[in-house]
């Protein structure tokens, strides 16, 4: 007698109908969630991990929503915590008798390859006159590059991928992405007290212990050099120009402490101001370098980089300042007077 | 292959698809093939140190099933497994004391000179073989002659890296019949890999990444001893769910195949005494050092005249059971600790006995008495984990120092992300542990299509989240 060797012994029919069920199930439970979250009106988030990003970004559309946005100050958290834009504005009107209307878009840690992408999408979806980059020597390193692979980063730029789509076409899913934000980060980084448009300050003054760089920032910069991929990244920055928005370079100020992890100043010029000027030069942007000592004295520190509250109003006042006597030398254009053109796609 | 990857699922796909088609006799031959090509994508080389393993725990089986002189046959093949492990799993903290001790204070250009890998799952294989060879030698089982068979005992990829640990006794008599898979078969594999999934990449990753990026290992002295206590609590289940997570998606991959693996995991949470805990958790492992190690130490000890209210009879096999597991699990002093803690706390279970009152079961303790018993193992063994977390005697030091020297944090309610996932982890638990680790089979067809369509739901959009967490924990074994 012939026995049945087979190991698959499924008649099939049960298995296929529950998975049937399944699948219109999975259907009719997305267009629920879909329903509900458009009929609650959910939170959303963007979906880029980085505490700050979504409150920039949200706090930036409701800015935009109650007039033009003239400038943008972009960067990382030495912008975010170095130039109060009520405090530029006011050096500026002081000087022109021009009210301009700025934003804040610095976030810890921005890049700048994050920053090229993040300025593209802000010239193209606000339109500002003018883009003022802060940087430093760390901003030169690749580190996470998160919002530069972040899904609706790319698809923002146009490259399209399923989750770009979903985060802007999906309430819902984004909606998920925003419980997964506030599942991922504390709630002491969801809610930093930063004012309307984008600026927090320090408070306190750093102690020579808190202005002594760490270990890993001393041997970062030990064999400090900017790559070229760095170089590419910045010139597209630049590059943003072509779109009708002025770009003025900032050196944003560094405690000597921080100098002296290149032996000298002469050196620190020389391998990142230096060879910043020259691709500035290049590419006709403004590059405003800040010289430290008479600028910032010692109790307007924060830390080994960044500056409190003190230093940030006289940073913010030296910038309008800067702003106006270029405004008024023609060498910039009013940025409360100019009109930007629409992103030709 | 990381078996929550979808590279993994294609490569069962496939190898299930073969496997359904070959008749039963290649069957294995194919099933080892696809064992290896799994470990060659984990481990490279190191292939070739588990062939060699499998080898010579082969010719030494045979060898026990004829010679004689078995005993110290027996003993030799025991030792050279020990020594596998001693060399690959303990060699690099052995040469790191002998380096701290050769070398002069502040220098540490000798450190890291040489560092021996650890062929993936050794100490699972390990643990396999001597008890192959012990079952061969008390002549529980014949030698295994068909080498196929034996390699595949050790090899096969749904346990090969974490377990669950199988006897020989019992996985080759799967290995020689016929397997057959039905619709049956097929919902309760698919039940089991859902679960394992949620467990893992839900329940336990979640977790994990709150733990990544909270430094209460380090900086003890941030949190009130609540909060620690929390965060603590939150490794617990983080471990639990890891682990479990994992049996449970091998457990139902290989039931694709119409091959059962042991269940190594059984509510573990929901324990009253340490006892019973040891029974739930790893039961693969806890069985293991039960049956070759607690048992025979106890009879030994009966046998050698100590009755079992005496001291040695009372403490040394608990003791020793647990000191084996810390060894098993890695060499350092904390893990040390951690045999000693669970050894004490198996030793506690048997007070009754000193005094010469009988052990009752659980069972029929009264309520109040079970979750009392149930939030008192959960608390010690959470406890006992501190050791489990910390790399060296100083930091576990450092750890306890700053835990209770006055913490300068004010007392804060626990972090409610931890306990949104420990609740699901809990029902979960609750839910299985009433009704059946299948339950959702016996449920109405529309219910059961809705609670996958919620669970994919889930796995995809969690899926598509880089929470930047470590694989499993026990993989590293």
């Amino acid at each position: 007698m012939m026995t049945d060797e087979r190991t698959l012994r499924v008649s099939g029919s049960g298995v296929f109908k529950t998975l049937a069920l399944a699948a219109l199930m999975l259907i009719a439970l997305s267009a629920v969630l879909e329903a509900a979250a458009r009929l609650l009106n959910t939170p959303r988030s963007t979906g880029i991990n980085h505490h700050q990003f979504d409150g920039a970004w949200q706090h930036l559309a409701a800015m935009a929503n109650e007039g033009k946005i003239d400038c943008i100050f972009l960067g990382a958290s030495t912008v975010h915590r170095g130039f109060d834009p009520s405090v530029v504005s006011q050096a500026y009107q002081t000087a022109t008798g021009e009210q301009i209307q700025c934003y804040n878009f610095g976030i810890g840690q921005m890049n700048v390859w994050e920053a090229a992408s993040l300025a593209e999408i802000l010239v193209d979806e606000y339109h500002p006159a003018l883009l003022i980059y802060g940087i430093g020597p760390r901003n030169f390193f690749p580190d996470n590059n998160e919002l530069t692979k972040a899904d609706w980063t790319r698809y923002t730029l146009g490259k399209p991928t399923i989750s770009g789509w979903l985060i802007h076409n999906s309430h819902a899913y984004s909606t998920y992405l925003a419980a997964v934000r506030w599942y991922r980060f504390s709630e002491a980084d969801l809610h930093e007290k930063q004012t309307r448009d984008g600026f927090e300050a320090f408070n306190g003054i750093g102690t020579d212990q808190d202005l002594r760089p760490p270990r890993h920032i001393r041997q970062d910069m030990a064999t400090y050099a900017i790559s070229g991929e760095a170089v590419d990244a910045f010139k597209s920055l630049l590059a943003l120009q072509d779109r009708g928005v002025e770009i003025v370079v900032v050196e944003m100020p560094l405690p000597e402490s921080y100098l002296k992890m290149f032996s000298s100043e002469k050196n620190y010029h020389k391998l990142f101001t230096g060879h910043i000027q020259a691709i500035t030069d290049q590419q006709h942007v403004l590059f405003w370098t800040t010289d430290t000592q008479p600028l910032i004295p010692r109790r307007a520190w924060y830390d080994y980089h960044h500056v409190n509250a003190e230093g940030a109003a006289l940073l913010s006042t030296w910038l309008g300042d800067q702003l106006a006597k270029a405004v008024l030398s023609g060498l910039l254009s009013n940025p409360a007077t100019v009109s930007v053109p629409e992103a030709i796609p | 292959l990381t078996i929550t990857s979808l590279v993994f699922a294609g490569f069962v796909a496939f190898v299930l698809a073969g496997y359904y088609l070959l008749p039963r006799r290649a069957q294995n031959i194919w099933l080892l093939l696809a064992s290896c090509v799994f470990y060659i994508t984990w481990s490279g080389g190191l292939t070739v140190v588990l062939a060699a393993f499998t080898l010579a725990n082969y010719a030494i089986g045979l060898a026990l099933g004829r010679t004689p002189a078995r005993r110290s046959l027996l003993w030799f093949g025991i030792a050279l497994n020990i020594a596998t492990l001693v060399v690959f799993k303990y060699g690099n903290f052995f040469i790191k004391q002998a380096q701290d001790l050769l070398t002069p204070a502040g220098n540490s250009a000798a450190s890291g000179a040489l560092n021996i890998i650890l062929p993936l799952g050794l100490s699972y294989l390990v643990l396999q073989t001597i008890s192959y060879l012990l079952d061969v030698s008390r002549k529980q089982m014949e030698p295994i002659r068909n080498l196929i068979d034996f390699a595949l005992y050790l090899a096969y990829f749904p346990k090969l890296i974490a377990g669950p640990i199988e006897r020989a006794r019992t996985f080759l008599p799967i290995l020689e019949n016929p397997r057959h898979v039905d619709d049956a078969t097929i919902a309760r594999s698919t039940a089991l890999i859902l679960t394992g999934l949620i467990r893992k990449l839900i329940l336990a990753d979640l977790l994990s990444s709150l733990l990544a990026f909270t430094p209460y290992v380090r900086r003890p002295d941030d949190y009130s001893l609540p909060e620690l206590f929390f965060w603590l609590l939150a490794h617990t289940f983080a471990l639990y769910n890891d682990f479990a997570g994992y049996t449970n998606i091998a457990r139902g991959v290989s039931g694709l195949f119409g091959i059962d693996l042991s269940p190594n995991f059984a509510f573990p949470l929901f324990s009253r005494n340490f006892t019973e805990f040891w029974n739930r958790w790893h039961i693969s492992l806890s069985h293991w050092l039960r049956d070759y190690i607690y048992t025979p130490l106890s009879r030994a000890l009966l046998r050698r005249g100590y009755g079992r209210s005496h001291i040695l009879s009372f403490a040394l096999p608990p003791l020793l059971t647990m000191l084996s597991s810390a060894l098993w699990h890695y060499v350092s002093w904390p893990m040390l600790i951690w045999g000693l803690m669970n050894g004490v706390y198996l030793i506690a279970d048997r007070i009754p006995i000193i005094l010469g009152k009988p052990v009752v079961p659980p069972d029929t303790w009264p309520l109040w008495r079970q979750v009392l018993g149930a939030i008192t193992v959960v608390i010690l063994w959470t406890l006992s984990n501190v050791p489990f977390t910390t790399s060296s005697l100083t930091s576990l030091e450092q750890f306890v120092t700053q835990a209770f020297s006055a913490p300068t944090a004010v007392w804060d309610w626990p972090d409610v992300r931890i306990v949104a996932i420990i609740i699901p982890s809990l029902a979960l638990d609750a839910i299985q542990a009433r009704c059946g680790e299948y339950v959702v089979l016996s449920w109405p067809r529309p219910v059961r299509a809705t609670v996958l369509a919620f669970a994919v739901l889930v796995l995809v959009l969690v899926t598509r989240i880089d929470w930047n967490i470590p694989p499993f924990v026990y993989q590293g074994f």
